[in-house]
């Protein structure tokens, strides 16, 4: 009956804990839906990417991310490629999903640095339209984001473009513009501000002698961010914010193995010392039990 | 309850040898501890967000409860000596207290190692981290004042004492993060502070790797590793018995 007690008693001692454990929450949950994820499946290569709001999943392989717009206004992907080249690893990347026959005509290639890392960009014309890339090296691979943009009379891309913290952005705006439209006039026709749900953003129209372009553009931190249209700025108003939370959203698992392993050593090793410790004890006390039998001899 | 039967027996100068229900218990921890090991690494899918240092969390949290089997067991300890005057419950408190500090050290260590890569720092004096370092040294402290104290009733007494008061510390610790607003440490069960760095989703994948390592290092492995430590006390005792009759001969 004692040892029943004693085993109600240790038993008892856990009420208190768990009890601490589920108390109720302190603070009302916010009433925002959570933006859906899609995660990628593979282990050595874990990524996950903010599933835009109005844009279908359309993914198919657990490894490939793959956001479609419903009213045809392109395609987003986002997968990872093991090359460590990441011009190469685009390439890859792009032909992967849309076929090794894909012919790509570069339009432009840099780098820029968000949240501290090295991001890749990049533009192509394909046979299917135009495409933005932009990548992350980590872990020995590449990551890539890209938007697809289908095939009509104008072309849509989207850039990232540092800018110096004292600088202005235009400055940095018309470079990114350059790169693409080298013929684009210094200064823009019109200019004006428009407030969408993700701010406010600066609209601008340049007239060239082929088609007109528009681009908006908005500056956040060290980076300023581009959608440009050579076209009536439809595509521009469209999808320039799936294409913000698809990019602000896309998250790289950090390779963190080795600490892993150290906190498995840790924990194994100090379980094993304690465990040699009782053989020890246990062996110094048979040598002493020994002693003492020849003393009482 | 074997290993409080163990704790039963009286001081003789016959020395036990392990029952079998230790030696079956002994190898059970140890293949379960194997599978533990295997839902952790390999059934359990990697956290998107932190990468594989997450899987540390499947020991690290169990063995604070763990930690916490053995310090309950150092109250019960403590609370029926000074009840009975019997050395077999201050044998049981201090063989939890030895047990809980080995696992408290492993929660320790863990959480330091898991710190660097989520909060890119080994150490922080975060409310929850103070006080589970507080927690430690009050433990590791039980045992000094044991050591220091040559007369052994009176040390046993002390001992039971500190020992129940304690197991404040290892209960501050478990819900430090429910009062203090401004602790960084995630919860795991039940909502996080509002500061929290490094809090990850409870689903159903990481129950399932979690559950079994709760069960054991939060109770197989203490329960255990205390028989065994309760069964050495037992033989200090004997042998001290037997060195105590050979000198008066």
């Amino acid at each position: 009956m004692k040892k029943i007690l004693l085993l109600l008693c240790l038993l008892a001692g856990f009420i208190v804990p768990i009890s601490a454990q589920e108390e109720e929450p302190e603070t009302t949950p916010t009433s925002l839906p959570p933006i859906p994820y899609f995660v990628a499946e593979n282990s050595a290569r874990k990524f996950n990417v903010p599933l835009p709001f109005d844009w279908e999943n359309a993914s198919t392989d657990p490894n490939i991310a793959h956001f479609t717009h419903p009213d045809g206004l392109g395609d987003i992907y986002a997968l990872s490629v093991d090359v460590s080249d990441p011009l190469s690893a685009v390439q890859n990347a792009i032909r992967q999903v849309l076929g090794d026959d894909v012919t790509l005509t570069s339009r432009y290639s840099g780098q820029f640095q968000l949240d501290g890392n090295d991001w890749g960009k990049f533009a192509f014309v394909a046979d299917s339209g135009a495409i933005t890339a932009f990548t992350q090296t980590r872990n020995e691979a590449v990551y890539v984001v890209f938007y697809d943009y289908p095939k009509t009379d104008h072309e849509f891309y989207f850039m990232a473009q540092n800018v110096v913290q004292t600088e202005e952005p235009q400055a940095a705006v018309l470079i990114a513009l350059k790169s693409l439209y080298p013929e684009l006039p210094d200064a823009p026709q019109s200019e004006a501000t428009v407030t969408l749900s993700n701010g406010d953003w600066t609209r601008q129209m340049y007239e060239t002698d082929a088609s007109p372009v528009v681009a908006l553009w908005q500056r956040r931190g060290a980076v300023v961010y581009i959608a440009v249209e050579n076209g009536d700025g439809t595509v521009v108003d469209g999808v320039n914010k799936a294409l913000f939370t698809s990019l602000f959203g896309f998250f790289v698992t950090p390779q963190n193995l080795d600490y892993l392993w150290l906190g498995l050593a840790v924990t194994f090793g100090i379980a094993l010392i304690f465990v040699i410790s009782l053989f020890a004890r246990h062996r110094s006390l048979t040598r002493d039990e020994a002693l003492v039998r020849e003393l009482a001899k | 309850m074997s290993a409080i039967q163990s704790m039963n027996m009286p001081i003789t100068t016959e020395i036990p040898t392990a029952p079998n229900r230790l030696w079956i218990l002994t190898i059970a921890t140890v293949i379960f501890t194997a599978l533990g090991f295997v839902f952790a690494m390999f059934v359990a899918k990697t956290d998107v967000n932190q990468g594989d240092i997450q899987r540390i969390f499947y020991f690290h949290m169990p063995s604070f409860f763990g930690a916490l089997f053995g310090f309950v067991a150092t109250v019960i300890g403590g609370i029926n000596f000074l009840r009975t005057r019997q050395t077999r419950w201050d044998n049981l408190a201090l063989a939890g207290v030895e047990v809980g500090l080995a696992l408290a050290l492993i929660n320790l260590a863990t959480g330091s190692i898991w710190a660097r890569p989520i909060w890119n720092t080994w150490w922080t004096w975060d409310a929850r981290l103070t006080s589970a370092a507080i927690m430690c040294l009050t433990y590791a402290a039980y045992l000094m004042l044991r050591g220091g104290i040559e007369n052994p009733e009176k040390r046993r007494m002390f001992a039971s004492v500190y020992g129940i008061v304690a197991i404040t510390t290892a209960i501050l610790t478990l819900v430090i993060i429910r009062i203090v607003p401004s602790s960084i440490h995630p919860a795991v069960i039940g909502p996080s502070p509002q500061n929290a760095e490094g809090a990850f989703e409870f689903s159903q994948n990481v129950a399932m790797a979690l559950g079994p390592n709760f069960i054991i290092w939060g109770v197989l492995i203490p329960l255990t590793l205390i028989w065994w430590r309760i069964r050495l006390q037992n033989r200090v005792d004997v042998v001290n018995l037997r060195k105590a009759e050979a000198l008066s001969e």
